[in-house]
């Protein structure tokens, strides 16, 4: 896979604040990758330096392997769907979906063709003539994918396009928008904050914190394999366990605890006696158990929280830590979820994943 | 609380002070309007008669008519130059942050504030020091200072509501500045523009004091109606009078329609 898009060693700053340090990312061609992270992450600032609406500091951005360095935004081919959308509301939808075309000079007969082509795509070639202000949320948004899919770039940078959607309609653009992507083979940069979109649109995500790449991988590694325990908990995980590696009576690895011992997964044996790590458990491995489990925990049941197709549910151990473990409906059916009950959960070493005890990111969260 | 809902006396109270209020704003403007269709010299009632004589007499008076011109090509130019100024200080404030920014706006919507009085004689010591004063282009200077506020409030406001990343959009679709500012910035101004045509045309229109001190001997429509003033006191005044407002609330009118036409555009579209 050829890179479309290389971002090398790129540095911005505003004033005193960095707001992306040294960062580089290869993006291929043909590939949707998706930039997550929380507000002022850097997310946002390193998409408008690849459209050119901000400078790098240092470092250089190139596009087909040709450097940016010095390059006006109208001067490059990086359209960007807006968190706003930005359309012209004193245009029409098809004076909006020609502007591009009109600025790089087509003649009109031709970009009128050519933006009806567009239309017609995204389904809304009825609407031509009609006011940006007489449509709703999600033709806009189709509008917006129009205008900037028409001169047909190699690279589409979208900014949070789907925020101001509701839930349904969120859906339905999604499979708009992966369906785009794989039909044109044209590169999608997605920024945005949601889990949902970003796992399940694109091939690769880049978990963004504090100007930096924290990891980048595709969904399933980050979920099962994230590096650090800022990534894990920004992925929503909960069940981190920090302590030592010791041995325990039958000579096995554990992480010794202040609930007791935990069996280490049969990757982590290589970890060295003494050493502290963490181990992540997605709660989605935990089950319900009423003795026999190679790693146990009990704990008194202090809350839950409806998902639809399960129960989240929360305890407390006897130290104190919190767990949180999803039970699928049809087994909540003989459990009586008085609070303060007693519950034991329990799980596999090997579904236990080792991360890094690494104070560097613990601030960020 | 609605007007209906209070009782009916203090109802009919307040509607009896607003009758009142507008009364004594309107109340000079309509009797001079009256007695200029009045056949009778003096201002009497009951009234003598209806009668065209007086427009008639101002509008055979070769001095009142080009007054009439020159105020209108002062106007005109004024309008122009204004709006253009004001444009560039509103667009200026919308899309920069810079060091001094408020003293900035402050200077910028400073002239109306400064008594004409005071403006007219600066402006008369100014341009005869570096002899641009006593032609009608002398007015057309000192207007602009005192309309180009008005006209950049009205713009200033219009870009206060556009969307931040509109004029980013179009540079992102390969639009130059330059390109942006034709085909996006001006076309989104349009409605605030116009209007800021028409009303400082009706401040240049009306203005008095500046026009009397900078025009030398080319009189515009207020200073000449002085002049006339100033040598006998006869209707002929109700009817230039009557003339003169009735352009200059014209022009408001205009210029308060074409924006509030576009105002409710606007909530239509929020409410979508």
């Amino acid at each position: 896979m050829s890179s479309v898009l290389q971002i090398k060693n790129v540095t911005k700053r505003f004033g005193a604040a960095t707001a992306v340090d040294s960062l580089s990312l290869d993006v291929g061609a043909g590939e949707f990758l998706a930039i997550m992270g929380s507000s002022g992450s850097g997310k946002s600032t390193l998409l408008r330096m690849i459209a050119g609406l901000e400078q790098p500091s240092e470092g250089d951005i190139l596009l087909n392997d040709v450097s940016t360095r010095g390059l006006a935004a109208h001067e490059r081919d990086t359209p960007m769907v807006w968190q706003s959308l930005a359309l012209f509301p004193f245009l029409n939808v098809l004076e909006n979906v020609e502007f591009g075309l009109k600025m790089r000079g087509v003649a009109p007969a031709e970009r009128r063709k050519r933006a009806m082509t567009w239309l017609e795509r995204l389904e809304i070639e009825r609407f031509a003539k009609r006011a940006i202000t007489e449509l709703s949320g999600g033709q806009r948004q189709r509008v917006a994918l129009a205008r900037s899919l028409v001169t047909e770039p190699p690279v589409l940078l979208l900014d949070e396009p789907l925020s101001a959607l509701d839930a349904h309609l969120t859906m339905r653009m999604q499979s708009v928008l992966s369906g785009l992507q794989r039909e044109l083979g044209i590169t999608f940069v997605y920024v945005t904050h949601s889990h949902s979109e970003a796992f399940s649109m694109s091939d690769r995500v880049v978990i963004m914190s504090e100007g930096r790449i924290q990891q980048i991988g595709t969904p399933r590694d980050l979920y099962l394999r994230p590096v650090s325990r800022f990534v894990a908990e920004f992925l929503g995980a909960n069940n981190i366990f920090s302590g030592e590696v010791r041995e325990d009576h039958q000579g096995e690895k554990v992480l010794t605890t202040e609930d007791g011992p935990i069996r280490l997964p049969e990757r982590a044996y290589s970890r060295a006696l003494g050493e502290r790590i963490e181990l992540v458990v997605s709660s989605d491995r935990l089950v319900l158990t009423d003795g026999e489990a190679p790693n146990r925990l009990s704990g008194r049941l202090i809350g839950e929280e409806f998902i639809g197709a399960g129960v989240n549910l929360f305890l407390e151990t006897g130290s104190g830590r919190e767990i949180i473990i999803q039970v699928p409906q049809r087994e909540l059916n003989d459990l009586s979820l008085t609070p303060g009950r007693s519950l034991t959960v329990g799980w596999l070493p090997d579904d236990g994943h080792v991360i890094e005890s690494d104070d560097r990111f613990r601030h960020v969260s | 609380m609605s007007l209906a809902s209070r009782g009916k006396w203090p109802r009919l109270a307040l509607m009896l002070y607003a009758i009142l209020a507008y009364g004594f704003l309107f109340a000079p403007i309509a009797a001079s309007f009256v007695f200029s269709l009045n056949a009778d010299r003096f201002p009497t009632l009951p009234l003598s008669g209806f009668s065209f004589a007086w427009y008639e007499a101002i509008l055979s008076d070769r001095a009142v008519w080009d007054a009439l011109l020159n105020s209108l090509r002062v106007a005109f130019l004024t309008a122009i130059l204004s709006t253009t100024f004001g444009f560039g200080a509103a667009y200026t404030d919308y899309r920069y942050n810079f060091f001094g920014k408020g003293a900035y706006l402050a200077l910028a919507l400073l002239p109306p504030t400064v008594p004409v009085l005071v403006l007219g004689l600066a402006m008369l010591a100014f341009l005869s020091r570096i002899s641009l004063s006593g032609e009608l282009y002398s007015v057309v200077i000192a207007h602009s200072v005192l309309a180009t506020p008005f006209a950049m409030a009205i713009i200033r406001l219009r870009l206060s509501q556009i969307d931040p990343a509109i004029e980013g959009a179009a540079w992102n679709l390969g639009a130059s500045p330059w390109r942006a500012m034709r085909y996006v910035i001006l076309p989104f101004a349009r409605p605030a523009i116009i209007s800021a045509l028409f009303l400082t045309m009706a401040v240049s229109f009306d203005e008095y004091a500046m026009a009397w001190f900078v025009s030398g001997l080319n009189e515009t429509v207020p200073v000449r109606v002085l002049s006339i003033l100033q040598g006998s006191v006869s209707p002929e005044i109700n009817a230039i009078g009557s003339i003169v407002f009735t352009i200059s609330i014209a022009l408001v009118v205009l210029a308060q329609v074409i924006y509030t036409r576009n105002q409710n555009s606007q909530n239509r579209r929020m409410s979508h």
